[in-house]
């Protein structure tokens, strides 16, 4: 679940149109979603409050060793008109999830649509004052006294500069604090972040570059087939549909004189016919010699699957993990009857659909794949109604009211299953979390070993074959905890 | 930094000292006040500081 700062700042970035997918720590977040998502520590309390149209408060209580806790005030000189409660908020934006990545034509088919509208002027106007929004934060935690600070001041609709500090009166920190300045600018093309933290004097370069991999396409077949309007909105929606990132971040401790470099290549698509998105990715860190690449698909709009592969070249060490998600729709037989058109039956049939009308269900619940037929396939199909498979399955997700989502992640070399449950209580958002080792095993220590047995055991490790007896336990529960989130 | 007395040093270190910590503990109602005094309809106090759903 995102921390309540996390859901302002996010909110912030929507109402600025801030593409937070398009930054470099963001090509790996899919995957960090679903294989390493943090599982609550102890019991916590989150209540949250948008006091006004500019600002918001949020207390946190948490008994992690002793009671501790920590309050919050936001103030934003946009309106925070997208900050919703958690009766009213769906769970897709509340929870830390599979991460949609529109591609370069997508987005500025986008902007054009907006551009044409009648209402231009205005637009541009209110684009303008909120392009220059200011968020402030700030975070008291009780009893250590530190203070959390952040603000983000825009400057355009691309480019931002950012601050955090961490201060204390105590000296737990060098200096009573760190402070880390970030100047970023996002454009759809590219984006660049300059980074200076005072803590060891770090600076860093972080920058992404996009490649449109359906614009070469798009101009190919345009040469081939001039019968076909293929310079359409449509049609460009309906082929450019993949983005490939590449990225790099530089860091250098001016201190300590350490270095850090690292790359990353993110590959995300959707597939023509049935919408469903996946992700590819694969970094690299030259220096430690780690390679680690993940595969991410969302398999239908209730379930997404995940891989990841690390291997170091220096040391021969690998790993591979797994993970999933699993969806829960507040209606079961609706969730059945979707999934199962969805997954296996594109064409949905006469009588399916009759019943679906018959309870008056909406036209994107009822017929989510409208009526392109897949069979046609990507040379001539066109998209009915200008909208294609693409933007139905992602509009079937967002409208869509989950109930709750259950996430399980575990690697070969951990021996170690993580599980989570997210999920909507009355008007409370629950989280609920584990660690646990499902066969843990113990030896005996050779102190405790019987006496009784102490002959024959000699006469066995004489000849060096030594066995410890070893007994097998049921599962280990290494982490539990639980947290509530309210927010009005 | 080198011309600077021991004096005007030890002041600079001072001040720097008491701006970090008035910072400190002013940064939370300077972030409060911009939300009171930004809203239209000017909220209440109680309101404001409170992360309590109002009744």
């Amino acid at each position: 679940m995102h921390s309540y700062m996390d859901y302002i700042v996010r909110c912030f970035d929507t109402s600025n149109q801030w593409d937070h997918t398009n930054v470099y720590p963001a090509m790996v977040a899919t995957p960090k979603a679903i294989l390493d998502f943090p599982i609550p520590q102890a019991s916590k309390v989150d209540i949250n409050k948008k006091s006004s149209s500019h600002s918001a408060n949020s207390l946190t209580l948490s008994n992690i060793g002793a009671i501790n806790g920590s309050i919050a005030y936001f103030y934003s000189s946009a309106p925070l008109c997208n900050v919703v409660g958690s009766s009213e908020i769906s769970l897709q934006d509340a929870v830390n999830t599979y991460q949609f990545v529109d591609s370069i034509n997508n987005k500025s088919y986008n902007n054009n649509n907006n551009n044409n509208d009648k209402n231009k002027n205005k637009n541009k106007n209110k684009n303008k004052n909120k392009n220059n929004a200011t968020l402030l934060y700030g975070k008291l935690n009780f009893p250590s006294n530190i203070l959390e600070g952040l603000v983000i001041k825009n400057f355009s609709q691309n480019s931002r500069i950012l601050m955090k500090c961490l201060s204390t009166n105590s000296n737990l920190l060098k200096n009573h604090g760190i402070l880390t300045v970030y100047f970023q600018q996002n454009y759809p093309k590219y984006s660049l972040e300059y980074i200076y933290s005072s803590n060891e004097n770090l600076v860093g370069f972080r920058n992404l570059y996009n490649f449109n991999l359906g614009s070469t396409i798009d101009t190919s077949f345009e040469t081939i087939n001039n019968d076909d309007d293929l310079s359409s909105p449509s049609n460009k929606i309906f082929y450019d549909n993949s983005r490939l990132s590449i990225g790099t971040e530089i860091w250098y401790g001016i201190s300590n004189m350490t270095p850090g470099i690292s790359n990353s290549i993110r590959y995300s698509t959707y597939s023509t016919y049935t919408g469903k998105p996946l992700t590819i990715t694969l970094s690299c860190n030259p220096l430690i010699g780690l390679l680690s690449s993940t595969y991410t698909v969302k398999t239908s709009v209730n379930s997404t699957l995940c891989s990841k592969y690390d291997f170091n070249v220096y040391s021969y060490e690998s790993d591979v993990s797994f993970g999933c998600e699993l969806w829960n729709f507040r209606k079961r037989p609706l969730n059945e009857e979707i999934s199962r058109i969805l997954d296996t039956d594109h064409h949905a049939t006469q009588s399916f659909q009759k019943l679906m009308k018959s309870k008056n269900l909406p036209n994107a619940v009822t017929n989510p794949l409208g009526n392109v037929d897949p069979s046609r396939g990507s040379s001539s199909g066109k998209p009915a109604n200008n909208i294609s498979n693409i933007e139905k399955f992602k509009d079937l997700y967002r409208t869509i009211g989950f109930s709750s989502v259950f996430k399980l992640a575990t690697s070969l070399n951990n021996h170690t299953i993580n599980m989570l449950w997210e999920g909507k209580w009355n008007d409370f958002l629950v989280t609920v979390g584990c660690n646990f080792v499902p066969f843990s095993s113990s030896e005996e220590e050779p102190g405790l070993k019987s006496s009784a047995s102490s002959s024959s055991s000699s006469s066995s490790s004489s000849s060096g074959e030594t066995k410890k007896p070893v007994s097998f336990r049921g599962p280990d529960i290494t982490k539990f905890g639980i947290s509530l989130q309210y927010s009005s | 930094m080198a011309n600077l007395s021991e004096e005007s040093k030890e002041r600079i270190v001072k001040l720097l000292d008491t701006s970090k910590t008035i910072a400190h503990y002013c940064w939370i109602p300077f972030v409060i006040y911009l939300g009171w005094k930004n809203t239209d309809a000017k909220p209440n106090l109680i309101n404001l500081l409170s992360p309590f759903p109002a009744m």
